[in-house]
């Protein structure tokens, strides 16, 4: 256009032009109307209209010419775009065949990155996807209780709720569709000789079936769960119990006294379920197994919080009108204290991310926070990835200025050249989400291991996740493709083809240098992060808890008969050299349940936790006496009324000399006598300050047996110990554990916590280093001629090397005064869920920074001394 | 060989006509003469466009007039690969025409 506006040519009567407004519409689309001289043409034969018929239809004719023109100029673009678009993609196969180590970086950093984020789709996919393969999920809720006062490892909430409640609410509540009770009973199964200690047999109430839509497989229906002594059992149960037999009609014994009836065979609970079953049960034969009478007792007491309760609304029902009504119910009775208890519904779909109760069903809830900040570390990452793509792509550009020269003279539009970009970047993160997939697929069963779940590969194939995993691809493209597509597309192509750096170099190098910053931020923060988890959980691992735990095994007793023979089992078990003491308790110093007390003195309520067992458990756990004396055979009145108390109860009653003094006791007829103090051990997880104890003395009725062993000869002692064990309880199997494992145990979710942690962030200082590998590389390439000059001036190798580290370290060093006060707050906020924690220093922080600097170091001085030591000649010639 | 379509043939065909004249509004105004059928200026450049990427033929731009507004003309000649196409479709349809008469078969108006 601008060659012919210089042309001297004589212009034609106005009245012959067209009309401006549809000859302006075409003469935007350039392009166009030069390759077929549009506006010629039209504006040739409009004169001549002008002239035959008038201007008026001339201009009709005109603007429906130019309309109609521009219709058919969008199929030629299309039809010529699948040419450019296939030119674009041979260019970019053959770029990235040039430059294979950015191109590898580049597709590796990018499928790491991208695996990592499909990784964290699943596993939000799949923690938000528990229990929703229910029917009507929305319409089920757990009955939740809240005994104010009676505080229980930090919460008053229970998850579980009295007997009557269930049946009550049926019958008095029309909303209520569907009501169950469900009580996980452990015990020991038998079939001939396979016996088994269960933990997952659930006595339940028919109902149960239908509100969480279990099938029977074979067998009885489910209103069979009415009647007492009947049982259905899993596929995998049945298996392990009656091998390819049919086990629908044979008896499985139950604690080696109650025969049930296997009525037939029941599928396992859908997953993902927030809780998992070997044996659904009939809970009508509960009273008889909890002992006649005691139990229908026990069944009947509305203050005691006793089985889980699910139910099921009617279609539309208000489930806030309903919880409003439950308080009612428990104002009504004073039994057992039941008005101190309140009522929830909690919505089965929120049981999984958002409970916090005592004694639930399940066992492992998630947090809801756990999801936020894996997600947030998914997305952290996914960008640090990105930004070694964008930062390696503009990086490249340079050598691809001239292709962008040469593109634009041949008359590539603006739009052209940003779509060759982002369609490069489509292409790229296509291919790298091919080895994303391909990843996850290998990786997919550690990963499993890491989070402590089963999620199966499938799940990536369902919409939702191929949505949310299309979205991400689409967002990488998007987010790499643009900076290159909107600042290679604006260089005027002149200066470069005149073989000018690029104007915009100064501007992207800054740019790039940003990125580096963000990313080695990203790192540091990660790795300060998961230097402080390290260091806790190192903390918890090794703490003195007060009382001892290594090498002592623990024996859960099932069997009433070896309960009432303890003396003789102590007896034959020690006579093994290995086995150093024995002591019986009703708990285990892992897992002390509560109970209240009071102050003598002004009657004030103190949350007291309680532990029974024989003159030897404060022994065996090495519990050190403070003041006063322990239980001793030579006081014969210690059974009765003697305890033992920790210091965080002498706190709690303000008492200065305790010993000798008596503490009433909920649930006791008569005060208690302190007769010594021990000092505080930590009885729950970190995470809880200890809390006032009382330890009792009982010779008879203890439910566990912990004994001391030597660390020598442990399997011989264990051998030992079990032909003991089948000696006086023959029908019931050798289970033990070994303490540390039970106190373990604890902190499973803090130690998957960790290791993910760790996996991620080191993760993110790789791609971190990764990028730098692939820029440093760049980098001294394109300064081949001042390194060349340089080196022929004298420097030495290691000295230009270090010059041209010098420019990324100062970037990281940046990066690390970003990084540390991010890493501090989140640490801290982290920490503070622990009541015992570790004191935060500089340690962890110097550490991130000084990892990511060798790091960063190593990865950019390896790539500078290849460039430095190569010959400075060969540097220079090339021109 | 690619099958023409019947307007790529009557553009063809104009084009051959009109030799070295061979330019937009003449190959519009041909191809009325010839068939009887007004294009659309946007259908011709469609099709132009389409016959210019099977090579059948080429382009020129010439020099710009005056009552164009100044703008240059494109003009297009026939390759030897169009003429041989436009030959063989020409031969097509003559010998398809005599054949049907052979077979006594005269479409009448």
């Amino acid at each position: 256009m601008t060659r012919q506006a210089q042309l001297p040519i004589e212009r034609p009567e106005p009245r012959l032009l067209p009309p401006r407004p549809a000859s302006r519409l075409l003469a935007r689309f350039t392009r166009y109307d030069e390759e077929f001289a549009v506006r010629g043409d039209l504006a040739e034969e409009y004169a001549e209209r002008v002239r035959e018929s008038g201007r008026r239809r001339a201009a009709r004719w005109y603007w429906r010419q130019a309309v109609f023109a521009l219709g058919s100029y969008l199929r030629i673009s299309i039809r010529s775009g699948a040419d450019m678009l296939r030119n674009f993609v041979k260019v970019a196969f053959r770029n990235m065949v040039r430059y294979k180590l950015y191109s590898l970086i580049n597709l590796f950093g990018l499928a790491a990155g991208l695996a990592l984020g499909l990784f964290v789709v699943l596993y939000v996919r799949y923690e938000l996807s528990f229990d929703r393969q229910n029917e009507r999920p929305e319409d089920v809720y757990r009955i939740v209780a809240r005994q104010i006062g009676n505080v229980y490892q930090g919460t008053d909430w229970w998850a579980c709720s009295p007997a009557y409640l269930a049946e009550t609410m049926k019958r008095e509540y029309p909303e209520v569709e569907l009501a169950c009770r469900v009580s996980p009973h452990g015990g020991v199964f038998r079939n001939g000789d396979k016996v088994f200690r269960e933990s997952a047999a659930f006595f339940v109430d028919p109902d149960f079936l239908k509100i969480f839509r279990i099938p029977v497989l074979s067998g009885a229906p489910p209103d069979a769960l009415a009647e007492p002594f009947t049982i259905w059992v899993t596929m995998d149960t049945a298996r392990k119990y009656f091998g390819p037999e049919n086990p629908v009609g044979k008896i499985l014994l139950f604690n080696n006294r109650f025969p049930f009836r296997v009525a037939g065979l029941v599928a396992a609970a859908p997953k993902p379920s927030h809780f998992r079953y070997d044996f659904i049960a009939s809970l009508s034969s509960f009273p008889e197994i909890l002992g006649g009478e005691e139990g229908r007792q026990s069944l009947r007491r509305k203050g005691s919080l006793d089985f889980t309760t699910y139910v099921r609304l009617r279609r539309g029902a208000d489930p806030a009108g309903l919880e409003a009504r439950l308080s009612e119910l428990s104002s009504r009775s004073d039994e057992n204290g039941e008005r101190r208890n309140r009522y929830a519904l909690q919505p089965l779909l929120r049981i999984h991310l958002y409970s916090k109760f005592n004694f639930d069903l399940a066992e492992d809830n998630s947090d809801i926070r756990t999801v936020y900040l894996l997600s947030a570390l998914g997305f952290v990452i996914l960008l640090v990835a990105c930004f070694n793509f964008v930062n390696l792509f503009t990086a490249r550009s340079a050598t691809r200025a001239r292709e962008i020269g040469v593109r634009k003279v041949l008359g590539s539009e603006r739009w052209d050249l940003r779509l060759q970009f982002f369609g490069e970047a489509f292409l790229f993160t296509v291919l790298a989400s091919f080895s994303a997939v391909l990843l996850v697929r290998l990786l997919l069963p550690l990963f499993n291991t890491l989070v402590g779940r089963t999620i199966d590969f499938s799940l990536l194939f369902r919409p939702g996740t191929l949505l949310a995993g299309g979205a991400i691809v689409l967002f990488v493209a998007i987010v790499s493709g643009a900076y290159p597509a909107f600042l290679l597309s604006s260089w005027s192509p002149v200066p470069i083809l005149k073989g000018a750096a690029p104007s915009g170099g100064g501007k992207s190098s800054a740019l790039r240098n940003v990125m580096v910053c963000v990313q080695f931020a990203a790192s540091i923060a990660l790795l300060a992060c998961t230097f402080i988890i390290g260091a806790q959980m190192k903390y918890i691992r090794e703490k003195d808890l007060g009382f001892a735990r290594d090498h002592i095994v623990t024996l859960r007793v099932g069997d009433e008969a070896l309960v009432k023979n303890a003396a003789a089992f102590r007896e034959e078990a020690l006579k093994n050299p290995g086995v150093l003491d024995f002591a019986g308790s009703d708990v285990l110093p892992s897992y002390i349940g509560g109970g209240g007390a009071r102050n003598q003195d002004d009657g004030r309520a103190i949350v007291f936790y309680r532990a029974r067992g024989d003159e030897r458990f404060p022994e065996v756990y090495g519990m050190t006496l403070l003041a006063g004396r322990k239980f001793s055979p030579d006081y014969p009145a210690d059974e009765q009324d003697s305890v033992l108390i920790n210091e965080a109860a002498v706190r709690a009653l303000g008492w200065k000399d305790p010993i000798g003094r008596r503490l009433r006791i909920d649930g006791m007829s008569s005060a208690v006598r302190i007769i010594g103090v021990v000092r505080d051990f930590h009885y729950h997880p970190l995470s809880l300050p200890v809390m006032p104890i009382w330890i009792g003395l009982n010779r008879a009725k203890n439910n566990y047996f912990s004994i001391k062993i030597s660390s020598a000869n442990m399997t011989a002692t264990l051998k030992h110990l079990e032909s003991v064990w089948k000696k006086f309880s023959p029908n019931y199997p050798f289970d033990f554990t070994f303490m540390d494992e039970r106190l373990g145990r604890m902190y499973s979710a803090e130690k998957r916590f960790a290791k993910m942690f760790v996996a991620f962030s080191f993760l993110a200082a790789f791609l971190a280093c990764l990028g730098l590998v692939g820029l440093s590389a760049f980098t001294a390439e394109r300064r081949m001629k001042e390194i060349g000059i340089r080196r022929i001036l004298g420097a030495s190798v290691p000295g230009v090397a270090a010059f041209l580290a010098r420019g990324f370290l100062k970037w990281v060093a940046v990066a690390a005064l970003a990084a540390f006060p991010i890493a501090y707050f989140a640490s801290r906020s982290w920490l503070n869920r622990f009541a015992y924690r570790i004191a935060l220093g500089w340690a962890p922080f110097l550490a991130a920074l000084g990892l990511a600097l060798v790091l960063a170091f190593v990865s950019v001085v390896v790539q500078s001394w290849r460039a430095s030591a190569s010959d400075p000649v060969r540097c220079l010639r090339n021109e | 060989m690619k099958d023409l379509t019947p307007l790529e043939q009557m553009i063809l065909g104009a084009i051959w006509s009109l030799e070295d004249e061979a330019y937009g509004v003449f190959i519009k105004k041909r191809v009325a003469e010839l068939s009887g059928r007004d294009l659309m200026y946007g259908t011709l450049y469609n099709a132009l466009s389409q016959l210019v990427r099977k090579e059948l033929i080429g382009k020129s731009s010439g020099e710009p007039t005056p009552e164009r507004g100044g703008r240059r003309k494109i003009f297009y000649h026939l390759t030897p690969e169009g003429r041989e196409a436009f030959r063989e479709a020409f031969q097509v349809q003559r010998v398809f025409w005599r054949r049907l008469a052979a077979l006594g078969k005269v479409l009448e108006r």
